[in-house]
């Protein structure tokens, strides 16, 4: 097992990509397919090559690319193939800060930066403060604005500009364990928080070794994409030199405490474990010892290798209570084109073509990638209906519950500074676990941490 | 003669100054021209080494100081701060909450080490036990297990829930020790730490223990002394400098405590951003993005080195030691 940042929050590709370490190409997407989706929407027979400039005709102009979603080499194959005066070298990389260390240094080097790049949605300003970006619009990027849910386009363009194209998203979903939970008297999932607190109730009463959920207060980004259901959205960055940092206000205390409230009544758990690769919590999960888990789209195939025949079969990817009115997003990626590229026209005809176009998302939303698409287009698929893991209830869709709330997810600006707030949020939470700090003070404790260090950083920091 | 024609010129040439000359004061200045020039020579030998040295060593120390007077910022840029990362280094308890860590770190671990190593490496230096080639070899082989191996290899293994030693707890009836606790977690440091390096430790240890002189302890059996007397007063006494070289290699290391805290943090909440200097620094440089404020941790923990080891070696000299 190797414990670093980067597994941590990005573990669903590397968890993925571990699976198929040491198989061939072929033997690999053989095999995911097996145990992956029983859709295959749009896949041909055709073989890819992993060396994606095998496809290349002399003269092309060369693109690199550095990315680490598996097997997006296929994608890139077929761009390389449709788009002959472009070569793109499709490099792979370890996922987050295995891939953004390099990056930064190479970017700060001037020299050995890729001229496209996969980054988080979250990790996108980082990249933007330090103007390492280039925009996209003035190469033909807006018209594809109304492709895409709102909240996405909204997260990568900034007063004009649009900073990279995203891609994949992680709408929030409800995974339920209904075979488990229907003994225990719960039979559907909660439709609203109220109901979500109500069955917690119920289900640790019934049977108090288990427990309706687990508050990981350590997991930043999970922890975020429920105060963006709430309305509880913590940051505002203007693109520049001034953000707002606001854990303390009246949507923020109220969040915190309807969860303090289910940690009190021990109704569910607060185990100091992230929901990331080799995390205790998936044993957990898959023993019965948690029955939900308020996760993104991705969130059920990332857990899939856990799964035994204790629960397979038990469960359902529900909606997240509350969903109708407003969801939340954990995860997804998007791709800029960075200022050091000597041909961002054609590094962003690929990044746009790799975003926006069905020839690429049939492909992307197929194992071993099984990307959740912002692009409307695709998620209005029907495939994207009918799409199934054998860990769900048979019969039962993956991503028709996240697809229906994606456009219900509101837009949000996060701050040039992610890196820094996940490290304290696992800091601080500490605290919570540790049982001395309620969550509101933990809250209050990463308000002040966050303040001082964006002063630091040099910025005008309301709150 | 056959050696010289060998030899070549440049042979030919070194032998002349061990004519006999006929005024010393050309001696003299023939012979420190021939200095010079043998010194010269030596350059070429040296020189691969030198360009590494200060390519690698001398020019990035010099860059981290002339760094950490500066302070970059998000936004603002880079602006000279003179001694303001250290001021904050000094006086921020971050710094020296994972600083006084390390040295408790290394006042438990070092010791214990040591007399485990001691030990091991007496009984096998007496023969007292059989099959001595093997058992050698068995402990040296954690020190060849990479540190990061052995790390998630011991994560995994004291994981609260799903590691074999929370198990076997479990089994015997026994509470969950939670190793990764605020309790345990240093103990479970300092425990990897004792089994990655003690091996290393005997073997150095024996080396120098083989190398006494037999007469000595012959000598001290012949006047009757007993094993115990001759392992306590004789042995380890005379291999003190390997003793002393142990203990400053250790602490050093100690002090630089980094891969094992850092490995395990994403299994162990407990691991703050500060737990050691090198982690603070390490979090400082690439989370926060405080480059210049890491490179002024860096120029300071170095300094605590320095002063640490060297009262360390000092007091040693005084009492006699010789390294």
């Amino acid at each position: 097992m190797i414990y670093n940042d980067g597994h941590r929050r990005h573990g669903r590709h590397v968890l993925l990509r571990k699976s198929l370490c040491g198989a061939s190409a072929v033997a690999l997407s053989a095999s995911l397919l097996a145990f992956g989706p029983s859709m295959v929407a749009g896949a041909s027979a055709a073989t890819y090559s992993t060396n994606t400039t095998s496809y290349c005709k002399s003269g092309a102009t060369p693109i690199t690319f550095w990315g680490w979603v598996p097997g997006m080499y296929r994608m890139v194959d077929v761009f390389n193939q449709t788009h002959p005066s472009i070569c793109v070298d499709f490099v792979t990389k370890v996922g987050g800060s295995g891939e953004y260390i390099p990056l930064l240094n190479a970017l700060k080097a001037h020299s050995g930066a890729p001229d496209v790049a996969e980054i988080e949605f979250d990790v996108l300003p980082s990249f933007e403060v330090l103007h390492y970006v280039t925009n996209l619009a003035p190469y033909g990027a807006g018209k594809y604005a109304k492709d895409f849910v709102y909240w996405a386009w909204s997260e990568v363009s900034q007063k004009g500009s649009i900073w990279a194209m995203p891609m994949d998203g992680g709408s929030m979903g409800l995974l339920f364990n209904k075979g488990a939970l229907s003994k225990l008297g719960v039979s559907t999932p909660p439709t609203s928080w109220s109901q979500f607190a109500a069955d917690a109730a119920k289900v640790h009463a019934a049977d108090p070794k288990a427990y309706f959920g687990d508050f990981a207060a350590g997991d930043g980004q999970w922890v975020l994409s429920l105060m963006q259901q709430a309305g509880a959205w913590p940051f505002v960055w203007d693109g520049g030199s001034k953000v707002t940092i606001d854990f303390t206000g009246k949507a923020q205390m109220a969040f915190a405490n309807y969860w303090q409230n289910l940690v009190n009544s021990g109704d569910i758990a607060h185990v100091n474990d992230s929901f990331s690769s080799n995390s205790p919590f998936f044993e957990g999960l898959n023993d019965g010892l948690y029955l939900t888990w308020p996760t993104s789209a991705w969130g059920p195939s990332y857990f899939a290798s856990y799964v035994t025949s204790k629960s397979a079969g038990h469960w359902v990817q529900a909606a997240l209570p509350g969903s109708t009115t407003s969801s939340g997003n954990w995860g997804g990626s998007t791709y800029p084109v960075f200022s050091e590229s000597k041909y961002p026209a054609q590094a962003a005809e690929f990044a746009e073509w790799l975003t926006a176009s069905s020839q690429s998302w049939n492909i992307a939303v197929t194992s071993p990638s099984l990307l959740f698409p912002t692009y409307k287009p695709e998620l209005a698929a029907p495939a994207m209906s009918s799409l199934t893991i054998p860990m769900l209830e048979k019969g039962t869709a993956l991503f028709a519950n996240p697809a229906k709330t994606a456009p219900k997810i509101p837009a949000i600006t996060w701050p040039p500074f992610m890196t820094y707030f996940l490290n304290s949020t696992t800091a601080w939470a500490a605290k919570f676990f540790a049982g001395t700090q309620t969550i509101p003070q933990y809250f209050q404790l990463l308000q002040n941490d966050m303040v001082t260090y964006a002063k630091q950083q040099g910025f005008q920091v309301s709150t | 003669m056959a050696q010289v024609a060998v030899g070549g010129v440049e042979q030919q040439r070194e032998v002349r100054p061990a004519r006999p000359e006929t005024s010393g004061r050309t001696t003299l200045r023939r012979h420190s021209a021939f200095q010079r020039r043998r010194d010269r020579r030596g350059l070429w030998f040296v020189l691969p080494f030198i360009v590494v040295f200060v390519m690698f060593l001398v020019v990035p120390l010099i860059y981290a100081v002339y760094t950490s007077f500066f302070t970059t910022r998000l936004i603002g840029g880079t602006v000279f701060s003179g001694f303001a990362n250290y001021t904050e280094a000094l006086t921020s308890g971050a710094f020296w909450t994972g600083m006084g860590r390390t040295i408790l770190f290394a006042a438990i671990q070092v010791p214990i080490m040591i007399i485990i190593a001691a030990f091991f490496a007496a009984m096998f230096d007496l023969g007292v036990s059989r099959f001595g080639g093997f058992f050698r070899t068995v402990f040296f082989l954690p020190f060849a297990v990479p540190a990061v191996v052995a790390t998630s290899m011991w994560g995994s293994m004291l994981q609260t829930q799903v590691g074999v030693f929370p198990k076997i707890f479990a089994d015997l009836g026994l509470p969950n020790p939670n190793f990764f606790g605020p309790g345990h977690l240093l103990g479970v440091i300092v425990l990897i730490a004792i089994w990655e390096w003690t091996g290393l430790t005997i073997i150095i240890l024996y080396t120098a223990l083989r190398s006494v002189p037999r007469e000595v302890v012959e000598s001290a059996v012949v006047d009757g002394a007993k094993l115990s007397r001759i392992v306590t007063r004789i042995k380890l006494p005379i291999i003190r400098p390997a003793i002393i070289l142990v203990v400053i290699i250790n602490v050093i290391g100690a002090l630089q405590l980094f891969t094992e805290p850092y490995l395990l943090a994403p299994i162990a909440p407990n691991v703050s951003s500060n737990y050691t200097p090198t982690l603070y620094m390490y979090n400082e440089a690439f989370s926060a993005q405080f480059y210049n404020f890491a490179a002024a941790i860096a120029v300071v923990l170095a300094l605590v080195i320095i002063i640490i080891s060297g009262v360390f070696l000092f007091s040693q000299r005084r009492k006699g030691a010789v390294i």
